[in-house]
C-alpha cells in the first residue's frame, strides 16, 4: 500500500509521534515520520496527522506542513496533545473534530487515530473538471464520462456542482426540484455559508447529495449530486470577507472529505476563469481533467490552467496530476488545404513539455448527442439524460468509457 | 406496339437472359390481367392493432424523456410501494404493463400511472425559463 499518513509534530512530541507511527504500521498503514523533502512526503501520503501542542505551534516547519497540506487538499487528522491558546490554534484546522490525547495516548485514542487514517487511506479520489476557458465541455463531459464510469465500470460517483451557473444541476434536475433542494438549505451554497439559517451544519454534509440514478435495486453503487446554486457568485466577487472565505474553504474541504469516505469518485464541476471557487476545487482535488476543444484559443486556456493551479498549490506541478481530454473532434479528418485541425491540436499538445504526457488517447467526438438542447419533458431517472443511457451510439459510448478508464487510472482510483 | 411498351421490354432485356424473357412471355399469355396484377401487388399493410389498455397507458407515459425500461421501472416502483417487491424485470413498457395488469388488475395499474404522472407534475419538467 502507498503511504497512509504523514506525521507532523514539534520536536518535543517526537516520542508520541513514534508511538502513533508504530501503531499505524502494526495495522498495515505505513506512516512517514521524517523526510528530507517534506512537501513531497506530504503529497505521497493519503493524509496528514497533526500533533497539536504549544511546542508544535511554535515549530515553523510543522506550521509549513499544515499550510502545504491544506493548499494541496490533503485531509488532516488533528490530535490534541496539550492545550494551546485559543487564537493561536490554526483557524484552518477543524478542532471540533480533533482527537483528544491530553490524558496520554491511550488505546482508545490510538484506535481512533488508526480508524481515521484508514478511512482516508481507503477513501475515493477527487477529480476536478477544470479549464480557464469557458464552454469547452467541462459540464457535459463531467456528466457523460462519469456516467460511463458508473454504468460500465461500476464506480460510485458523487458530483459537486461548484459553478454559480449550476449547469450540471440543470443537466440532471428540473427547476422545481432544484428549488426544493435550495429551500431546504441543501445546495452547495449552504456549505459555503458558515452561519445562520442559510447554512447547513457539517454533520448534515453527508446527506446533501441527491440521487441521480433512481433505478430500483440500485444497491450501494450510487450516482449522486450536491446541487449547485447561483448565489455562489457571491464568492466569486469581492463581497465576502476574508474570514467568511476561510470558513467556506474549510467547510468545503470537510464536505469533500466526508463524500470521499462514501464514494469511489468525487467529481467537482468548476466555473471557468480563476476565482476563489477555483481555489476551493484545486485544493480539494487529487486530479484535474481539462477538456480542450480543437481550436486556436484552447491552448491559452491550457497554459493558464497550469499557471493558476501552480499558484494555488504553491509548488511546481507534475503532468501526472492532469488529464487533457480532447473534446468535439470530427469523426473524419477535417482537412483544409491538407491541414487537419484535430490532428494539429493533438500534435501541438502531445509535443508540449508539460501537457504532452497528460493528453489522453481517447477523444470525444462532436455529436448532436452531447448538445444540450432544451426539452419540455419529464424525467424519471436523471442518469438517463446521459448519452450512455439515451442513445445507441456505439462510437460515442466507447469513447466515453475509454476516457473514463484512463482518467480513473491516472487519478489512482 | 407503342413506344412505352417497347421501352419496358428493352429495359427487361438488360437484366434478363433470353430464357427468362421467354418464360415471362409464356406466363403473360397464359394468365388473365387480374391474376398477373394480384401476383405482383405490394404486400398488404398489417392492420394497426386496436389501442388496448397497455398501449394507451404507454402513450400517456410518452411525456417522459428516456428509455422505455426507465418508465417501466418507475411504474413498477410505484406499485411496489403498496404491494411489496415485484419480480418483473423492467424491459419493454407495453409488455410490462400487460404483466402488471394481469397480476394486479387494470384498475391498480391505471391508478399507479396517474400517481406517477402526478408526482412528475409536482417535480416539474426539464424546461428552463428566463425571467
Ligand atoms: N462533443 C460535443 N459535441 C456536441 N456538443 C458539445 C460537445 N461538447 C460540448 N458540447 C456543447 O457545448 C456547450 C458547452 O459545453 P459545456 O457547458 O459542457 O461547457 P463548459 O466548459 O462546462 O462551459 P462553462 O465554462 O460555461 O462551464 C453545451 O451546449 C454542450 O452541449
Ligand atoms: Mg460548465
Amino acid at each position: 500500500m502507498a503511504i497512509a499518513a504523514y506525521l507532523s509534530y514539534g520536536a518535543e512530541d517526537s516520542a508520541a509521534a513514534r508511538d502513533i507511527a508504530r501503531e499505524l504500521e502494526a495495522h498495515g498503514l505505513p506512516a512517514t515520520l521524517t523526510a528530507v523533502d517534506r512537501a513531497q512526503a506530504i503529497l505521497d501520503a493519503r493524509c496528514l496527522v497533526a500533533l497539536i501542542s504549544p511546542g508544535a505551534e511554535a515549530d515553523e516547519a510543522a506550521a509549513r506542513d499544515l499550510a502545504f497540506a491544506i493548499a494541496n487538499g490533503k485531509p488532516i487528522v488533528p490530535v490534541l496533545l496539550k492545550d494551546v491558546s485559543a487564537e493561536g490554534v490554526r483557524p484552518v484546522l477543524d478542532l471540533q473534530n480533533r482527537l483528544d490525547a491530553r490524558e496520554g495516548l491511550s488505546n482508545p485514542v490510538l484506535s481512533a487515530i488508526v480508524a481515521r487514517v484508514r478511512a482516508f487511506a481507503e477513501a475515493g479520489r477527487t477529480i476536478a473538471m477544470l479549464n480557464i476557458k469557458g464552454g469547452v465541455g467541462k459540464t457535459v463531459l463531467a456528466a457523460n464520462v462519469f456516467a460511463a464510469a458508473h454504468l460500465e465500470l461500476g464506480k460510485s460517483v458523487c458530483f459537486i456542482d461548484l459553478d454559480p451557473q449550476h449547469n450540471l444541476s440543470q443537466f440532471f434536475l428540473p427547476p422545481e426540484e432544484r428549488n426544493r433542494v435550495r429551500a431546504d438549505a441543501m445546495t452547495i451554497y449552504s456549505v459555503f455559508i458558515a452561519k445562520g439559517p442559510l447554512s447547513t451544519p457539517r454533520e448534515n454534509f453527508a446527506r446533501m447529495p441527491v440521487q441521480l440514478n433512481r433505478a430500483r435495486g440500485m444497491g450501494k453503487q450510487r450516482f449522486d449530486l450536491v446541487v449547485g446554486d447561483e448565489r455562489l457568485f457571491e464568492f466569486t466577487l469581492d463581497g465576502r470577507t476574508e474570514r467568511e472565505r476561510a470558513d467556506a474553504l474549510s467547510r468545503f474541504h470537510d464536505l469533500v472529505a466526508q463524500l470521499r469516505a462514501k464514494y469511489d469518485l468525487v467529481v467537482i464541476d468548476v466555473n471557468p476563469c480563476a476565482t476563489f471557487l477555483t481555489r476551493c476545487a484545486v485544493t480539494a482535488s487529487d486530479h484535474i481533467v481539462a477538456p480542450v476543444r480543437p481550436e486556436k484559443y484552447s491552448l491559452t486556456g491550457l497554459n493558464m490552467l497550469e499557471q493558476v493551479t501552480r499558484q494555488i498549490r504553491g509548488r511546481p506541478l507534475k503532468s501526472s496530476e492532469f488529464s487533457v481530454l480532447l473534446n468535439g473532434v470530427a469523426d473524419r479528418p477535417r482537412t483544409r488545404g491538407g491541414y487537419d485541425v484535430d490532428q494539429a491540436t493533438r500534435e501541438e499538445i502531445a509535443a508540449a513539455p508539460f501537457f504532452g504526457s497528460a493528453l489522453l488517447g481517447p477523444a470525444i467526438p462532436y455529436t448532436t448527442h452531447l448538445r444540450t438542447t432544451p426539452i419540455d419533458r419529464y424525467v424519471v431517472n436523471p442518469i438517463s439524460l446521459t448519452a450512455m443511457k439515451q442513445f445507441a451510439q456505439r462510437m460515442l459510448k466507447e469513447s466515453l468509457a475509454s476516457a473514463a478508464i484512463d482518467i480513473i487510472k491516472r487519478a489512482g482510483a | 406496339m407503342d413506344e412505352a411498351t417497347r421501352k419496358t421490354l428493352k429495359s427487361l432485356r438488360r437484366t434478363r437472359t433470353p430464357a427468362e424473357m421467354k418464360s415471362l412471355f409464356k406466363a403473360v399469355r397464359a394468365q388473365s390481367d387480374a391474376v398477373l396484377l394480384a401476383e405482383i401487388a405490394p404486400p398488404k399493410k398489417r392492420p394497426v392493432p386496436k389501442a388496448d389498455f397497455a398501449t394507451k397507458l404507454a402513450a400517456r407515459l410518452a411525456v417522459i424523456q428516456g428509455p422505455a425500461s426507465d418508465k417501466a421501472d418507475a411504474l413498477i416502483g410505484v406499485i411496489e410501494e403498496t404491494h411489496g417487491a415485484i419480480d418483473i424485470a423492467a424491459a419493454g413498457l407495453v409488455p410490462v404493463i400487460r404483466r402488471l395488469a394481469r397480476r394486479f388488475g387494470e384498475k391498480a395499474v391505471a391508478a399507479a400511472t396517474d400517481d406517477l404522472l402526478a408526482r412528475l407534475e409536482a417535480s416539474g419538467s426539464m424546461r428552463e425559463r428566463v425571467t
